[in-house]
Protein backbone atom coordinates (compact mmCIF):
# COMPACT_ATOMS: atom_id res chain seq x y z
CA UNK A 1 0.00 0.00 0.00
CA UNK A 2 1.64 3.57 -1.23
CA UNK A 3 0.96 6.02 1.45
CA UNK A 4 1.44 9.81 0.11
CA UNK A 5 3.25 12.18 1.96
CA UNK A 6 -0.06 14.42 1.13
CA UNK A 7 -1.96 11.81 3.14
CA UNK A 8 0.06 12.17 5.85
CA UNK A 9 0.22 15.48 6.19
CA UNK A 10 -3.68 15.85 5.87
CA UNK A 11 -4.52 12.99 8.33
CA UNK A 12 -2.13 14.26 10.77
CA UNK A 13 -3.85 18.15 10.41
CA UNK A 14 -7.04 16.18 10.97
CA UNK A 15 -5.71 14.43 13.91
CA UNK A 16 -4.40 16.85 15.50
CA UNK A 17 -6.97 19.74 14.96
CA UNK A 18 -9.32 17.13 16.22
CA UNK A 19 -7.08 16.76 19.56
CA UNK A 20 -7.23 20.40 19.85
CA UNK A 21 -10.82 20.33 19.47
CA UNK A 22 -11.20 17.78 21.48
CA UNK A 23 -8.84 19.32 24.39
CA UNK A 24 -10.57 22.33 24.29
CA UNK A 25 -13.83 20.84 24.65
CA UNK A 26 -13.28 19.12 27.36
CA UNK A 27 -12.02 21.79 29.19
CA UNK A 28 -14.81 23.82 28.50
CA UNK A 29 -16.91 20.38 30.15
CA UNK A 30 -14.62 20.43 33.23
CA UNK A 31 -15.04 24.50 33.75
CA UNK A 32 -19.16 23.71 33.33
CA UNK A 33 -19.03 20.75 35.58
CA UNK A 34 -16.52 23.08 38.32
CA UNK A 35 -18.75 25.77 38.00
CA UNK A 36 -22.08 23.41 38.44
CA UNK A 37 -20.13 21.84 41.85
CA UNK A 38 -19.41 25.33 43.10
CA UNK A 39 -22.69 26.68 42.03
CA UNK A 40 -24.41 24.02 44.80
CA UNK A 41 -22.08 24.68 47.04
CA UNK A 42 -22.41 28.21 46.95
CA UNK A 43 -26.19 27.43 47.74
CA UNK A 44 -26.07 25.17 50.59
CA UNK A 45 -23.53 27.62 52.08
CA UNK A 46 -26.07 30.10 51.13
CA UNK A 47 -29.09 27.95 52.57
CA UNK A 48 -27.15 27.62 56.29
CA UNK A 49 -26.47 30.92 56.32
CA UNK A 50 -29.67 31.84 55.67
CA UNK A 51 -28.72 34.49 52.73
CA UNK A 52 -32.65 34.93 51.56
CA UNK A 53 -32.56 38.92 52.00
CA UNK A 54 -28.86 40.87 50.87
CA UNK A 55 -29.32 42.47 54.47
CA UNK A 56 -28.25 39.35 55.43
CA UNK A 57 -24.87 39.22 54.49
CA UNK A 58 -24.57 42.63 56.87
CA UNK A 59 -26.34 40.94 59.85
CA UNK A 60 -23.97 37.86 59.29
CA UNK A 61 -20.84 40.82 59.47
CA UNK A 62 -22.10 42.14 62.29
CA UNK A 63 -23.12 38.93 64.48
CA UNK A 64 -19.64 38.46 64.23
CA UNK A 65 -19.10 41.51 66.27
CA UNK A 66 -21.67 40.71 68.62
CA UNK A 67 -19.78 37.49 69.71
CA UNK A 68 -15.96 39.16 69.44
CA UNK A 69 -17.82 41.73 71.81
CA UNK A 70 -18.78 38.51 74.20
CA UNK A 71 -15.10 37.40 73.83
CA UNK A 72 -13.49 40.88 75.47
CA UNK A 73 -15.91 40.83 78.25
CA UNK A 74 -14.85 37.18 78.63
CA UNK A 75 -10.89 37.98 78.86
CA UNK A 76 -11.84 40.64 81.49
CA UNK A 77 -13.99 38.25 83.31
CA UNK A 78 -10.60 35.63 83.39
CA UNK A 79 -8.27 38.47 84.42
CA UNK A 80 -10.49 39.56 87.12
CA UNK A 81 -10.70 36.41 88.65
CA UNK A 82 -7.40 35.98 89.20
CA UNK A 83 -8.13 39.29 91.54
CA UNK A 84 -10.84 37.82 93.57
CA UNK A 85 -9.24 34.52 94.09
CA UNK A 86 -6.22 35.67 95.58
CA UNK A 87 -9.02 38.52 97.40
CA UNK A 88 -10.66 35.48 99.28
CA UNK A 89 -7.85 33.29 99.61
CA UNK A 90 -6.36 34.63 102.73
CA UNK A 91 -6.33 33.10 106.29
CA UNK A 92 -4.53 34.28 109.53
CA UNK A 93 -2.83 32.02 111.78
CA UNK A 94 -4.89 32.13 115.61
CA UNK A 95 -2.06 30.49 117.37
CA UNK A 96 -1.25 26.58 117.72
CA UNK A 97 -4.55 25.31 119.22
CA UNK A 98 -6.57 26.79 116.65
CA UNK A 99 -7.79 25.41 113.09
CA UNK A 100 -8.57 27.93 110.64
CA UNK A 101 -10.70 27.23 107.45
CA UNK A 102 -12.44 29.50 104.73
CA UNK A 103 -13.76 28.67 101.14
CA UNK A 104 -11.82 29.83 98.05
CA UNK A 105 -13.46 31.10 94.66
CA UNK A 106 -12.25 28.26 92.41
CA UNK A 107 -11.24 30.14 89.47
CA UNK A 108 -13.03 29.45 86.09
CA UNK A 109 -12.56 25.79 85.75
CA UNK A 110 -12.43 24.50 82.50
CA UNK A 111 -15.21 22.70 80.68
CA UNK A 112 -16.26 19.41 82.34
CA UNK A 113 -14.41 20.18 85.75
CA UNK A 114 -15.92 21.08 89.05
CA UNK A 115 -13.19 22.54 91.65
CA UNK A 116 -13.75 23.06 95.33
CA UNK A 117 -11.23 25.05 96.71
CA UNK A 118 -10.64 25.10 101.03
CA UNK A 119 -7.62 27.29 102.20
CA UNK A 120 -7.36 25.26 105.58
CA UNK A 121 -4.13 26.27 108.37
CA UNK A 122 -3.77 23.00 110.79
CA UNK A 123 -2.50 23.86 114.11
CA UNK A 124 0.81 22.16 115.51
CA UNK A 125 -0.88 20.50 118.51
CA UNK A 126 -3.90 18.87 117.13
CA UNK A 127 -4.58 15.83 114.79
CA UNK A 128 -6.86 16.70 111.94
CA UNK A 129 -8.16 13.97 110.02
CA UNK A 130 -9.79 14.74 106.38
CA UNK A 131 -12.74 11.73 105.80
CA UNK A 132 -14.06 10.53 102.76
CA UNK A 133 -16.74 8.26 102.27
CA UNK A 134 -19.91 7.09 100.02
CA UNK A 135 -23.51 6.99 101.27
CA UNK A 136 -27.13 6.84 100.74
CA UNK A 137 -28.76 10.15 99.98
CA UNK A 138 -31.21 9.68 102.67
CA UNK A 139 -28.01 10.10 104.79
CA UNK A 140 -27.85 13.60 105.17
CA UNK A 141 -24.89 15.33 106.56
CA UNK A 142 -26.38 16.67 110.04
CA UNK A 143 -23.00 17.02 111.55
CA UNK A 144 -19.78 16.02 110.95
CA UNK A 145 -19.99 14.35 114.60
CA UNK A 146 -22.78 11.68 113.36
CA UNK A 147 -21.07 10.87 110.14
CA UNK A 148 -17.73 9.67 112.38
CA UNK A 149 -20.70 7.77 114.19
CA UNK A 150 -22.03 6.07 111.63
CA UNK A 151 -21.22 2.60 110.63
CA UNK A 152 -23.08 2.05 107.38
CA UNK A 153 -21.57 3.89 105.01
CA UNK A 154 -21.43 2.06 100.97
CA UNK A 155 -18.10 0.10 100.57
CA UNK A 156 -19.61 -0.88 97.06
CA UNK A 157 -21.11 1.72 94.70
CA UNK A 158 -20.41 2.87 91.12
CA UNK A 159 -17.23 4.52 92.55
CA UNK A 160 -14.10 2.37 91.79
CA UNK A 161 -12.42 3.24 94.93
CA UNK A 162 -15.60 3.80 97.50
CA UNK A 163 -13.81 4.20 100.66
CA UNK A 164 -14.55 5.48 104.00
CA UNK A 165 -10.97 6.71 103.93
CA UNK A 166 -9.78 9.24 106.49
CA UNK A 167 -5.81 10.98 105.93
CA UNK A 168 -4.03 12.65 108.26
CA UNK A 169 -3.30 16.43 107.28
CA UNK A 170 0.07 17.46 108.18
CA UNK A 171 0.64 20.72 110.43
CA UNK A 172 0.70 24.06 108.52
CA UNK A 173 -1.38 26.10 105.90
CA UNK A 174 -2.88 24.24 102.77
CA UNK A 175 -4.92 24.73 99.83
CA UNK A 176 -7.34 21.71 99.80
CA UNK A 177 -9.09 20.79 96.28
CA UNK A 178 -12.18 19.19 95.78
CA UNK A 179 -12.30 18.58 92.00
CA UNK A 180 -14.26 16.48 89.81
CA UNK A 181 -13.52 16.00 86.23
CA UNK A 182 -16.08 14.98 83.67
CA UNK A 183 -14.40 13.30 80.54
CA UNK A 184 -15.75 13.03 76.67
CA UNK A 185 -16.50 9.11 77.41
CA UNK A 186 -19.06 9.79 80.57
CA UNK A 187 -16.26 9.00 83.30
CA UNK A 188 -16.48 11.92 86.50
CA UNK A 189 -12.71 10.90 88.14
CA UNK A 190 -12.88 12.93 91.43
CA UNK A 191 -9.44 13.66 93.20
CA UNK A 192 -8.36 15.25 96.48
CA UNK A 193 -5.59 17.85 96.15
CA UNK A 194 -3.43 19.38 99.27
CA UNK A 195 -1.46 21.39 97.50
CA UNK A 196 0.39 19.71 95.29
CA UNK A 197 -0.11 16.28 96.99
CA UNK A 198 -2.74 14.11 95.56
CA UNK A 199 -4.08 12.58 98.08
CA UNK A 200 -6.96 10.35 96.62
CA UNK A 201 -8.41 9.68 93.23
CA UNK A 202 -11.57 7.70 92.47
CA UNK A 203 -13.76 7.79 89.44
CA UNK A 204 -17.41 6.54 88.05
CA UNK A 205 -19.62 6.22 85.21
CA UNK A 206 -22.47 8.12 84.37
CA UNK A 207 -24.71 7.76 80.96
CA UNK A 208 -25.60 10.96 81.04
CA UNK A 209 -24.10 14.58 81.57
CA UNK A 210 -24.62 16.65 84.88
CA UNK A 211 -23.69 16.54 88.86
CA UNK A 212 -25.09 18.11 91.87
CA UNK A 213 -23.25 18.94 94.59
CA UNK A 214 -23.48 20.92 97.48
CA UNK A 215 -20.33 22.42 99.54
CA UNK A 216 -19.68 24.76 102.26
CA UNK A 217 -19.49 28.46 101.24
CA UNK A 218 -17.64 29.37 104.14
CA UNK A 219 -17.02 33.17 102.56
CA UNK A 220 -15.30 34.54 105.59
CA UNK A 221 -12.48 32.89 107.87
CA UNK A 222 -14.04 30.41 110.12
CA UNK A 223 -12.12 28.97 113.49
CA UNK A 224 -12.09 26.44 115.60
CA UNK A 225 -11.29 25.83 118.90
CA UNK A 226 -10.06 22.40 119.89
CA UNK A 227 -13.61 21.56 121.43
CA UNK A 228 -15.50 22.73 118.41
CA UNK A 229 -16.70 20.45 115.79
CA UNK A 230 -14.38 20.64 112.43
CA UNK A 231 -16.61 21.31 109.32
CA UNK A 232 -18.32 19.31 106.65
CA UNK A 233 -16.59 20.00 102.83
CA UNK A 234 -18.57 18.90 100.03
CA UNK A 235 -21.80 16.35 99.73
CA UNK A 236 -21.96 15.20 95.86
CA UNK A 237 -24.53 12.97 94.02
CA UNK A 238 -24.07 10.07 91.72
CA UNK A 239 -26.05 7.69 90.51
CA UNK A 240 -26.09 3.60 92.02
CA UNK A 241 -27.21 3.06 88.71
CA UNK A 242 -24.73 4.52 85.43
CA UNK A 243 -27.88 4.26 83.25
CA UNK A 244 -29.95 6.37 85.81
CA UNK A 245 -30.20 10.24 85.39
CA UNK A 246 -28.73 12.46 87.70
CA UNK A 247 -31.77 13.19 89.25
CA UNK A 248 -32.32 9.91 89.73
CA UNK A 249 -29.32 9.31 92.48
CA UNK A 250 -29.72 7.78 95.30
CA UNK A 251 -25.88 7.59 96.13
CA UNK A 252 -23.50 10.95 97.38
CA UNK A 253 -20.15 11.15 98.62
CA UNK A 254 -19.09 13.46 101.54
CA UNK A 255 -15.69 15.09 102.35
CA UNK A 256 -15.28 16.22 105.83
CA UNK A 257 -13.03 16.90 108.48
CA UNK A 258 -12.75 15.71 111.92
CA UNK A 259 -10.59 16.02 115.48
CA UNK A 260 -11.21 12.44 115.92
CA UNK A 261 -9.58 9.32 113.83
CA UNK A 262 -12.05 6.79 112.77
CA UNK A 263 -11.90 2.82 111.94
CA UNK A 264 -11.52 3.64 108.01
CA UNK A 265 -9.03 2.46 105.52
CA UNK A 266 -6.73 5.23 103.98
CA UNK A 267 -6.30 5.76 100.31
CA UNK A 268 -4.08 3.13 98.04
CA UNK A 269 -0.56 4.11 97.94
CA UNK A 270 -0.84 6.00 101.30
CA UNK A 271 0.00 5.02 105.22
CA UNK A 272 -1.80 6.01 107.78
CA UNK B 1 2.78 -6.95 -37.59
CA UNK B 2 2.63 -8.77 -34.26
CA UNK B 3 5.07 -6.19 -32.71
CA UNK B 4 2.87 -3.68 -33.80
CA UNK B 5 -0.14 -4.60 -32.54
CA UNK B 6 2.64 -5.34 -29.26
CA UNK B 7 2.98 -1.84 -29.31
CA UNK B 8 -0.65 -0.62 -29.73
CA UNK B 9 -1.61 -3.23 -26.88
CA UNK B 10 0.93 -1.06 -25.04
CA UNK B 11 -0.38 2.31 -25.66
CA UNK B 12 -3.51 0.88 -25.04
CA UNK B 13 -2.62 -0.67 -22.38
CA UNK B 14 -0.76 3.24 -21.01
CA UNK B 15 -3.67 5.44 -21.46
CA UNK B 16 -5.81 4.09 -18.67
CA UNK B 17 -3.00 3.73 -16.37
CA UNK B 18 -2.61 7.98 -17.19
CA UNK B 19 -6.13 8.52 -16.59
CA UNK B 20 -5.78 6.63 -13.06
CA UNK B 21 -3.26 8.81 -12.01
CA UNK B 22 -4.52 11.90 -12.82
CA UNK B 23 -8.23 11.21 -10.81
CA UNK B 24 -5.55 9.61 -7.76
CA UNK B 25 -3.95 13.54 -8.00
CA UNK B 26 -7.47 15.41 -8.21
CA UNK B 27 -8.50 13.10 -5.23
CA UNK B 28 -5.38 13.77 -3.19
CA UNK B 29 -5.44 17.55 -3.40
CA UNK B 30 -9.19 17.35 -2.73
CA UNK B 31 -8.89 15.14 0.19
CA UNK B 32 -5.72 17.70 0.85
CA UNK B 33 -7.58 20.73 1.04
CA UNK B 34 -10.81 19.04 2.73
CA UNK B 35 -7.83 18.02 5.38
CA UNK B 36 -7.17 21.68 5.26
CA UNK B 37 -10.25 22.73 5.51
CA UNK B 38 -11.12 20.28 8.62
CA UNK B 39 -8.01 21.43 10.16
CA UNK B 40 -8.91 25.13 9.74
CA UNK B 41 -12.34 24.43 11.12
CA UNK B 42 -10.98 22.81 14.27
CA UNK B 43 -8.32 25.82 14.82
CA UNK B 44 -11.58 27.96 14.85
CA UNK B 45 -13.41 25.43 16.94
CA UNK B 46 -10.75 25.79 19.46
CA UNK B 47 -10.26 29.14 18.92
CA UNK B 48 -13.68 29.97 19.69
CA UNK B 49 -13.90 27.45 22.45
CA UNK B 50 -10.55 29.30 23.89
CA UNK B 51 -12.88 32.36 24.17
CA UNK B 52 -15.78 30.09 25.52
CA UNK B 53 -13.06 29.05 28.24
CA UNK B 54 -11.69 32.63 28.93
CA UNK B 55 -15.36 33.57 29.58
CA UNK B 56 -16.07 30.64 31.95
CA UNK B 57 -12.84 31.42 33.52
CA UNK B 58 -13.69 34.84 34.02
CA UNK B 59 -17.02 33.34 35.98
CA UNK B 60 -15.67 30.67 37.21
CA UNK B 61 -12.98 33.47 39.03
CA UNK B 62 -16.08 35.01 40.34
CA UNK B 63 -17.53 31.59 41.53
CA UNK B 64 -14.51 30.80 43.50
CA UNK B 65 -14.12 34.42 44.94
CA UNK B 66 -17.85 34.16 45.81
CA UNK B 67 -17.57 30.47 47.57
CA UNK B 68 -14.51 31.40 49.07
CA UNK B 69 -16.10 34.75 50.56
CA UNK B 70 -19.05 32.90 51.92
CA UNK B 71 -16.97 29.44 53.54
CA UNK B 72 -14.79 31.85 55.41
CA UNK B 73 -17.58 33.86 56.61
CA UNK B 74 -19.60 30.51 57.42
CA UNK B 75 -16.27 29.05 59.00
CA UNK B 76 -16.08 32.41 61.01
CA UNK B 77 -19.71 31.76 62.02
CA UNK B 78 -19.32 28.79 63.13
CA UNK B 79 -16.06 29.12 65.24
CA UNK B 80 -17.98 32.19 66.79
CA UNK B 81 -20.87 30.47 67.32
CA UNK B 82 -19.04 27.59 69.10
CA UNK B 83 -16.75 29.57 71.12
CA UNK B 84 -19.39 32.46 72.14
CA UNK B 85 -21.59 29.48 73.82
CA UNK B 86 -17.99 28.78 75.83
CA UNK B 87 -17.40 32.78 77.00
CA UNK B 88 -21.09 32.74 78.12
CA UNK B 89 -20.43 29.76 80.47
CA UNK B 90 -17.31 31.65 81.44
CA UNK B 91 -18.74 34.86 82.15
CA UNK B 92 -21.35 33.16 84.67
CA UNK B 93 -18.93 31.40 86.34
CA UNK B 94 -17.26 34.54 87.14
CA UNK B 95 -20.53 36.04 88.12
CA UNK B 96 -20.31 33.51 90.55
CA UNK B 97 -17.10 33.92 91.85
CA UNK B 98 -18.91 37.59 93.28
CA UNK B 99 -19.31 37.81 96.85
CA UNK B 100 -20.04 41.92 97.01
CA UNK B 101 -20.62 44.24 94.84
CA UNK B 102 -16.97 45.53 94.86
CA UNK B 103 -16.26 42.27 92.98
CA UNK B 104 -17.83 43.44 90.21
CA UNK B 105 -15.44 44.75 87.65
CA UNK B 106 -15.96 47.87 85.97
CA UNK B 107 -16.02 46.11 82.57
CA UNK B 108 -15.16 47.71 79.31
CA UNK B 109 -18.42 46.95 77.66
CA UNK B 110 -22.13 47.90 76.42
CA UNK B 111 -23.63 45.24 77.74
CA UNK B 112 -25.52 44.43 81.41
CA UNK B 113 -23.68 41.68 82.74
CA UNK B 114 -25.62 39.57 85.40
CA UNK B 115 -26.71 35.81 86.19
CA UNK B 116 -28.88 34.15 89.24
CA UNK B 117 -26.40 30.97 89.37
CA UNK B 118 -28.29 30.97 92.72
CA UNK B 119 -31.39 31.93 94.42
CA UNK B 120 -30.22 34.65 97.25
CA UNK B 121 -28.04 37.32 95.19
CA UNK B 122 -26.58 38.23 91.70
CA UNK B 123 -23.93 40.62 90.31
CA UNK B 124 -25.21 42.95 87.98
CA UNK B 125 -22.49 45.12 86.09
CA UNK B 126 -24.82 48.10 83.85
CA UNK B 127 -22.86 49.99 81.28
CA UNK B 128 -22.74 53.95 80.47
CA UNK B 129 -26.16 55.30 79.95
CA UNK B 130 -29.24 55.88 81.93
CA UNK B 131 -30.66 53.00 84.23
CA UNK B 132 -33.61 52.30 86.20
CA UNK B 133 -33.67 48.78 88.31
CA UNK B 134 -37.24 47.69 89.29
CA UNK B 135 -37.71 45.36 91.88
CA UNK B 136 -41.40 43.89 91.32
CA UNK B 137 -43.00 41.22 93.45
CA UNK B 138 -46.51 39.88 91.97
CA UNK B 139 -48.62 37.57 94.40
CA UNK B 140 -51.69 35.68 94.61
CA UNK B 141 -53.03 32.89 96.95
CA UNK B 142 -52.51 29.25 96.54
CA UNK B 143 -56.48 28.75 96.36
CA UNK B 144 -56.55 30.89 93.27
CA UNK B 145 -54.00 29.21 91.74
CA UNK B 146 -56.06 28.62 88.44
CA UNK B 147 -56.45 32.32 87.89
CA UNK B 148 -53.58 33.45 85.79
CA UNK B 149 -54.02 37.18 87.23
CA UNK B 150 -51.57 38.07 90.20
CA UNK B 151 -54.06 39.28 93.31
CA UNK B 152 -51.35 41.80 94.50
CA UNK B 153 -48.16 43.37 93.35
CA UNK B 154 -45.20 45.99 95.01
CA UNK B 155 -42.60 47.41 92.88
CA UNK B 156 -39.30 49.84 93.70
CA UNK B 157 -37.62 51.90 91.19
CA UNK B 158 -34.17 52.59 91.84
CA UNK B 159 -31.96 55.17 89.61
CA UNK B 160 -28.69 53.42 88.95
CA UNK B 161 -25.78 54.73 88.02
CA UNK B 162 -23.66 53.36 84.62
CA UNK B 163 -20.48 52.12 84.37
CA UNK B 164 -20.68 50.44 87.96
CA UNK B 165 -21.33 47.37 89.40
CA UNK B 166 -24.06 46.28 91.90
CA UNK B 167 -25.08 43.22 94.27
CA UNK B 168 -28.15 42.48 94.58
CA UNK B 169 -29.71 39.85 97.19
CA UNK B 170 -32.52 38.29 99.13
CA UNK B 171 -32.16 37.62 102.83
CA UNK B 172 -34.48 35.26 104.28
CA UNK B 173 -33.17 35.13 107.80
CA UNK B 174 -36.28 37.09 109.06
CA UNK B 175 -38.78 34.88 109.60
CA UNK B 176 -41.81 38.09 109.59
CA UNK B 177 -40.80 39.02 105.97
CA UNK B 178 -38.47 38.52 102.74
CA UNK B 179 -36.46 41.63 102.56
CA UNK B 180 -33.90 42.28 99.53
CA UNK B 181 -31.20 44.62 99.34
CA UNK B 182 -29.28 46.23 97.00
CA UNK B 183 -25.59 47.55 96.79
CA UNK B 184 -22.92 49.41 94.76
CA UNK B 185 -19.44 50.00 93.84
CA UNK B 186 -19.74 53.31 92.86
CA UNK B 187 -18.96 55.49 95.88
CA UNK B 188 -21.47 58.09 95.06
CA UNK B 189 -24.06 55.07 94.97
CA UNK B 190 -25.95 54.42 98.27
CA UNK B 191 -27.88 51.00 99.20
CA UNK B 192 -31.43 50.21 99.14
CA UNK B 193 -33.48 47.55 100.11
CA UNK B 194 -37.11 46.57 100.81
CA UNK B 195 -39.08 43.93 102.85
CA UNK B 196 -42.16 41.98 101.43
CA UNK B 197 -44.19 40.87 104.03
CA UNK B 198 -44.32 37.57 103.76
CA UNK B 199 -43.49 35.21 106.79
CA UNK B 200 -41.80 31.53 105.08
CA UNK B 201 -41.76 30.28 102.04
CA UNK B 202 -40.13 27.22 100.27
CA UNK B 203 -40.02 25.11 97.06
CA UNK B 204 -38.10 28.05 95.17
CA UNK B 205 -37.73 27.80 91.76
CA UNK B 206 -35.72 29.93 89.04
CA UNK B 207 -35.55 30.43 85.24
CA UNK B 208 -32.53 30.81 83.40
CA UNK B 209 -30.63 34.13 82.36
CA UNK B 210 -29.18 35.20 79.63
CA UNK B 211 -25.70 36.37 81.56
CA UNK B 212 -24.88 39.22 78.66
CA UNK B 213 -27.40 41.82 77.32
CA UNK B 214 -27.81 44.85 75.49
CA UNK B 215 -29.49 47.21 77.40
CA UNK B 216 -33.27 47.22 76.51
CA UNK B 217 -32.53 43.94 74.47
CA UNK B 218 -36.11 41.57 73.91
CA UNK B 219 -35.19 38.57 74.75
CA UNK B 220 -37.84 36.70 73.70
CA UNK B 221 -37.97 37.62 69.70
CA UNK B 222 -40.76 35.27 68.99
CA UNK B 223 -43.00 36.43 71.49
CA UNK B 224 -42.46 40.23 70.44
CA UNK B 225 -43.09 38.92 66.70
CA UNK B 226 -46.24 36.98 67.94
CA UNK B 227 -47.83 39.87 69.97
CA UNK B 228 -46.06 43.40 68.90
CA UNK B 229 -48.88 45.26 70.25
CA UNK B 230 -48.28 43.21 74.06
CA UNK B 231 -44.76 44.36 74.06
CA UNK B 232 -44.02 45.67 77.52
CA UNK B 233 -41.94 48.70 78.01
CA UNK B 234 -38.29 47.72 77.10
CA UNK B 235 -36.08 46.41 79.51
CA UNK B 236 -33.77 43.30 80.65
CA UNK B 237 -34.49 41.01 83.32
CA UNK B 238 -31.57 40.08 85.74
CA UNK B 239 -32.79 38.33 88.66
CA UNK B 240 -35.68 35.82 89.27
CA UNK B 241 -37.23 34.11 92.25
CA UNK B 242 -40.58 31.65 92.11
CA UNK B 243 -41.61 31.26 95.48
CA UNK B 244 -44.30 30.09 98.18
CA UNK B 245 -44.92 31.93 100.89
CA UNK B 246 -47.65 32.66 104.04
CA UNK B 247 -48.97 35.88 104.37
CA UNK B 248 -51.34 36.47 107.52
CA UNK B 249 -52.31 32.58 107.47
CA UNK B 250 -52.79 32.81 103.77
CA UNK B 251 -50.57 30.14 101.43
CA UNK B 252 -49.21 32.19 98.45
CA UNK B 253 -47.30 31.91 95.26
CA UNK B 254 -44.81 34.83 94.56
CA UNK B 255 -43.24 35.83 90.79
CA UNK B 256 -40.07 37.65 92.31
CA UNK B 257 -38.42 40.01 89.52
CA UNK B 258 -35.51 42.42 89.11
CA UNK B 259 -35.31 44.72 85.53
CA UNK B 260 -33.25 47.38 84.27
CA UNK B 261 -34.86 50.19 82.09
CA UNK B 262 -32.55 51.86 80.10
CA UNK B 263 -32.41 54.77 77.63
CA UNK B 264 -33.04 54.06 74.43
CA UNK B 265 -35.06 52.17 72.10
CA UNK B 266 -35.29 48.07 72.30
CA UNK B 267 -32.26 46.50 70.62
CA UNK B 268 -32.39 43.07 69.00
CA UNK B 269 -29.06 41.53 68.74
CA UNK B 270 -27.32 40.80 65.20
CA UNK B 271 -27.86 36.90 66.19
CA UNK B 272 -31.48 37.50 66.51
CA UNK B 273 -31.86 40.34 63.54
CA UNK B 274 -31.82 37.51 60.78
CA UNK B 275 -35.28 36.05 62.14
CA UNK B 276 -37.22 39.75 62.27
CA UNK B 277 -36.03 39.96 58.29
CA UNK B 278 -38.25 36.54 57.11
CA UNK B 279 -41.06 38.05 58.91
CA UNK B 280 -43.69 38.56 56.25
CA UNK B 281 -44.03 42.41 57.78
CA UNK B 282 -40.21 43.03 58.27
CA UNK B 283 -39.74 45.32 60.85
CA UNK B 284 -37.89 48.79 61.12
CA UNK B 285 -33.87 47.93 62.28
CA UNK B 286 -31.22 49.94 62.24
CA UNK B 287 -27.60 48.92 63.08
CA UNK B 288 -26.54 50.94 66.63
CA UNK B 289 -22.87 49.50 66.14
CA UNK B 290 -21.08 46.44 67.77
CA UNK B 291 -23.32 44.09 66.88
CA UNK B 292 -26.78 45.41 67.43
CA UNK B 293 -29.80 46.84 65.93
CA UNK B 294 -32.35 49.56 66.62
CA UNK B 295 -36.13 47.45 66.63
CA UNK B 296 -38.96 50.90 65.82
CA UNK B 297 -41.39 48.80 67.40
CA UNK B 298 -43.75 52.28 66.88
CA UNK B 299 -43.75 51.98 63.35
CA UNK B 300 -43.84 48.02 63.38
CA UNK B 301 -47.32 48.69 65.48
CA UNK B 302 -48.52 50.90 63.38
CA UNK B 303 -48.17 49.13 60.18
CA UNK B 304 -49.50 45.98 61.86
Amino acid sequence: MKISLRGLIVTAMVIAGALLAMSAYNDIRRDHQRMAQLQEEINQLERSLMITNPRRIEILHHELEEFASVQSIRDQAVQHAQLIREKYSHVDARGPDTFSFRSVPSGLAKTGMHSFEFRLIVPENRQIWLKLAVHTVDDQVASEESFDRKTNFLKVSSLTDSGPFQIQLPPGEHLLAICEQTSQDRWTVISLNLGERKLFESKYYQSQSGISSSSNSATEQLDFAPDATLPWLLTSYFPLDPTNSPTQTTTAYSVWLSNTQSEFGVPEGRTR
Amino acid sequence: MSEQSQNDKFELDAVPAVRITDTSLKVGTAILWLGCLVFIDTLIISWHCSQERRRLQNELGSLESKHAELTDLFERRQDARSRVQKDRQVIEQFIGLCRDATDVPNWECDRIVSSSMNMENTAVYVPAGQHVLTVVARWKSKDSATSAKPENHQAWKIPLLGKSGYWFEVLTESKNAVEWRLSGNHPDFRAQGGSLPFQTFSDRARHGINPIKYPNEVENTAEAILNPLKLPPPSVKVFNLQFDAQNEHRKIEVDFDVLIESDGPPIVPASKAGELLSLRNVPRLWNVGDGKYGWDVGSYRKDQ
